[in-house]
């Protein structure tokens, strides 16, 4: 410290980095003759001299063994209905009224105040909970029941009507958040305060990759939608799991993945020299402070050069046969709208991707629902329809788990004024419909039970964390048991909560 | 505050009785020393040695009263350890004084008695350290019994594995034998052997072979942990569901026996998991429910996985996923355009035959005759062909197949006819067979 005195400290210099300096020197120094010594008692144990040899040695075994440490660890914990999930979230809060749960009790009800007895003084939202009257409006929009299932669906799905008898519709999802961020922060990470790692980080963390040119969770945000609210990239975040367990978002246009392409004016010749020198380096870093990021950066940036060729070819739909795209529906030759994503979800599938999550913002409808409904459901039902029809035909949905829902429902009551033919709905979190189709879940089944207002559950609820355990069950994790410790606690998914719903199980 | 004192005195006590004793030793190392003319000196320090002996005993012998205050020590043992301690006491003062009175009066004390009485204290100093030692320590500690005793060795492989001997007795020692010992016998119960068991304690036998609901000891492992009655009592860690269950089907199934191997009784899969998680012989983990169900469905898969297999497999670009670990049960995938990668691992794959649950071939190239390797995955469930030259005689080649629930022959050669035949499968529930667009499904 004497020195520090009388010498001229360079810019930038703070005696607390000074500190933190000296502090990291000598825990590494301790750290480093700690394990140096180690070493040293283990060469001489294996009676061999040379220090680096006998390094080499353990390494190598190491790797021999983690076969047999594969086969020794609980993942999966039962055996696995699904090996991969399209998850298609409908961000903003898709109200259940005009699209699954049919209330046709409330078309004689039009107009009339919400009775207590149903609302029993649950909290509303600050944007409607000053209302003067509270008036009950029925879905403006017709119902018929389809499939041999006898499921009733509204006018604005025709297409998902086609393939109802693949659904496995769940009509009595229920949340705890009210608002959009807290209440889709909890449906990814199973917490409603951001840091938590999302649904398709754990799952790549927990059961690896089935594609190595591929990252193991790929998202995709729909362009052609109303983006009244705001999408953070946290929400496909790897919170305390490894960064190479975040999701990687595939965009629209010239650069799918950003930073993933050459800078311009070089011809990448000597690009994997280049990694591979980066790498030693890094490795070299690794071997002196054991740091796991370090480990998952060069992952990362094994997987970018992977991905400079894989990525073309797999956002590349050229080779798509016309077909497809009338399947799929008009928007889907425009890439980056919702039907052309659903196409791309498709094509990551058939490559192993384990998590495909799309967004497609918009769902928000506090007023001017009917005309919102419509334009939200044009986007997107042709596109979803066909890509459960597309993967089945392919014999992908043999083994593949298609989710589809929002973050929460939305009120029975009109928020703001009410007309004969336009109104609003406000968030509601007690009651909303969810689908899942495909591998692990029954085709052509509803869940659970609304009342009359679809504003209670009256059977079989399922909770956010009931609906995460199930997820992870049909992927044969045991949800109780997928822990990952974190600065002293062992965290999952779903908390301390959540039950598998055996009910829903194929 | 006082109390205080003496028990942190007391506690001293077991240092402090390594004083006399090194004194004793050494007064009688130096007397057989001085029979030799070279230490003939040592005569001279005799008597002084005698009396620091004498005090440092008395010292002892205080602080050893003040531990026994404490009163947590067996009262036979303790009357053994107190009584030994007078005697050496008195002993080593009785010598002491004699010592000092022959010194006064210039008498010369035979040596033959001068021997004789350090003997004595070494003998005397013996027992009660030993005595000592089995307070602290317990009973069986050093005991004649314990030099007689033959170790078991470790098992070798889960079949060696002996119910009592392996994993029965451990784990009453572990648990249990802290308080229920010969010495201690807590509410009069012992572990230490079967009889033991059934003979039982106050409340009656802990064990009635073949009965586990009358057996005190499972009433109250299986208690309210809060309960008074619980045990292990005083918050010690209770047992875990592995040691309940595995107690439970000892004295069950196994009718409390000894020399039970595991496996030679039926419905022993939980135990044989136990057995194997406690000495780390391999494949499983997780459940026993899950484990059972699994075994319970895919009864000929082997115990034992070929891991070189797996490994070659690998390193021919397959991809090995494992879907369930008891038994080890596998989803293998081919990325596409890898035929030689198929048929240069058509041996490994032929051990892994059984494991394979679901597979993945499609777009490699292979017709039935690179296929035939197939046939031996008796378990297969879900198989993928798509893009591959098979044809119409893919019939016969999954005909023994019986598990086979999904199918996918998309652009194939296979005719509609091909897949009606295919259809008859006797498993066969999904059959996937879409040619360029047009899709037939069941």
């Amino acid at each position: 410290m004497c020195d520090s005195h009388s010498s001229p400290k360079p810019p930038g210099w703070s005696p607390e980095l000074d500190q933190l300096q000296k502090q990291l020197d000598r825990r590494r120094f301790l750290s480093r003759t700690a394990m140096g010594l180690g070493s040293i008692a283990l060469g001489s144990l294996m009676g061999n001299t040379l220090l680096g040899k006998s390094i080499c040695k353990i390494a190598t075994e190491d790797a021999s063994l983690s076969l047999e440490q594969e086969i020794l660890q609980a993942i999966p914990h039962l055996l696995p209905k699904a090996k991969r999930v399209v998850y298609l979230f409908m961000s903003g809060g898709p109200s259940q009224f005009e699209t699954f749960d049919y209330k046709p009790k409330l078309l004689d009800m039009f107009g009339q105040p919400l009775p207590d007895s149903v609302r029993q003084g649950q909290r509303l939202t600050g944007m409607s909970a000053g209302q003067a009257i509270l008036p009950v409006v029925p879905s403006i929009y017709k119902f018929n029941q389809y499939g041999q299932s006898n499921t009733w669906v509204s006018e604005l799905l025709p297409h998902t009507a086609q393939v109802v008898d693949d659904l496995c519709i769940i009509k009595s999802v229920h949340s705890e958040a009210i608002n959009h961020d807290p209440a889709i922060t909890f449906f990814q990470t199973g917490n409603q305060l951001p840091g938590r790692p999302s649904i398709g980080s754990w799952i790549s963390y927990g059961l690896g990759t089935d594609n190595q040119n591929l990252p193991s969770f790929i998202v995709l945000v729909s362009k052609n939608a109303v983006k009244d609210q705001p999408l953070y990239a946290r929400l496909w975040g790897n919170g305390f799991l490894a960064s190479e367990h975040q999701g990687v978002q595939f965009r629209a246009g010239k650069d799918p993945v950003l930073f993933l392409d050459n800078p311009e004016g070089y011809d990448g010749e000597d690009r994997e020299e280049m990694l591979q020198s980066l790498k030693e380096l890094n490795t070299y870093q690794n071997e002196v402070n054991k740091d796991p990021e370090v480990d998952a950066r060069i992952a990362q940036y094994e997987m970018a050069y992977r991905m400079q060729t894989s990525i073309p070819d797999v956002m590349s739909v050229k080779d798509e046969p016309d077909e497809v795209f009338e399947l799929y529906g008009p928007d889907s030759r425009d890439s980056g709208t919702y039907a052309a994503n659903c196409i791309l979800a498709r094509k990551l599938l058939e490559k192993d991707v384990k998590f495909v999550q799309l967004y497609h913002q918009g769902w928000d409808h506090h007023g001017g629902l009917p005309a919102g409904m419509a334009k939200q459901c044009k986007d997107t039902d042709q596109a979803t329809a066909a890509l459960i029809k597309d993967l089945k035909r392919r014999g992908l949905l043999e083994d593949t788990l298609v989710i589809w829902g929002g973050e929460f429902g939305r009120t029975v009551y009109s928020q703001g004024k009410l007309f004969p033919d336009n109104y609003g709905r406000d968030h509601h979190p007690r009651n909303f419909t969810m689908w899942m189709a495909g591998a692990g879940v029954k085709a052509g089944f509803s869940y659970g039970e609304t009342d009359d207002f679809s504003y209670n559950i009256v059977k079989d609820p399922v909770h956010v964390h009931d609906f995460q355990a199930t997820l992870l069950h049909i992927l044969g994790i045991d949800h109780e048991r997928f822990t990952y410790k974190y600065q002293g606690r062992r965290f999952r998914l779903t908390d301390v909560h959540g039950h598998v719903i055996k009910e829903l199980l194929s | 505050m006082l109390l205080d004192i003496s028990n942190f005195l007391g506690r001293l006590h077991p240092v402090l009785v390594h004083l006399p004793i090194g004194f004793l030793v050494v007064l009688a190392a130096f007397d057989l020393f001085s029979y030799s003319k070279r230490f003939k000196y040592l005569q001279a320090v005799l008597p002084l040695l005698t009396l620091f002996s004498f005090v440092a005993a008395v010292l002892a012998a205080v602080f050893g009263y003040l531990l026994s205050l404490e009163g947590d020590y067996p009262q036979q043992l303790l009357a053994n350890h107190r009584n030994g301690g007078w005697l050496l006491l008195i002993s080593t003062g009785c010598i002491a004084v004699i010592f000092y009175t022959s010194l006064r009066k210039r008498r010369h004390i035979p040596p033959v008695f001068q021997s004789s009485g350090f003997l004595l204290l070494l003998f005397l100093t013996v027992y009660v350290g030993h005595q000592g030692g089995n307070l602290t320590h317990g009973e069986d500690y050093l005991s004649w019994d314990l030099l007689q005793e033959k170790k078991r060795p470790r098992p070798d492989s889960l079949s060696a594995v002996l119910v009592y001997e392996d994993l029965i007795q451990p784990l009453l020692i572990k648990r249990c034998s802290q308080c229920h010992r010969d010495s201690k016998r807590k509410g009069q119960l012992s572990v230490r052997t079967i009889a033991d068991l059934i003979k039982g304690g106050k409340t009656g036998p802990a064990v009635v072979p073949g009965k586990p609901g009358e057996s005190e000891l499972m009433h109250r492992i299986l208690l309210d942990p809060s309960d008074k009655k619980f045990m292990p009592t005083d918050g010690k860690t209770p047992l875990t569901k592995d040691e309940t269950a595995l107690l439970n089907w000892w004295i069950e199934k196994g009718k409390a026996a000894v020399e039970i191997q595991v496996g030679s009784l039926p419905d022993t899969s939980k135990i044989r998991q136990i057995a194997a998680v406690t000495f780390g012989f391999g494949q499983t983990s997780g459940t026993f429910s899950q484990a059972e169900s699994g075994r319970s469905k895919y009864t000929d898969v082997p115990v034992q996985i070929d891991t070189l297999a797996i490994r070659q497999l690998r390193k021919e670009g397959f991809y090995v996923r494992i879907l369930l670990h008891d038994p080890v049960l596998l989803d293998i995938t081919l990325p596409p355009g890898h035929q030689g990668a198929w048929l240069s691992a058509e041996q490994a794959f032929g051990k892994l035959a059984k494991h394979v649950l679901w597979l993945n071939l499609s777009s490699s190239n292979l017709n039935e005759q690179h296929l035939k390797g197939i046939i031996a995955c008796s378990n297969l469930e879900k198989l993928r062909l798509d893009k591959n030259p098979v044809g119409d005689s893919l019939y016969v080649l999954l005909k023994p197949l019986h598990h086979l629930e999904a199918l996918n022959i998309s652009e194939t050669s296979v005719t509609a006819a091909g897949e009606e035949l295919l259809q008859q499968l006797p498993g066969l529930k999904r059959i996937y067979r879409r040619q360029t667009g047009v899709r037939t499904q069941f």
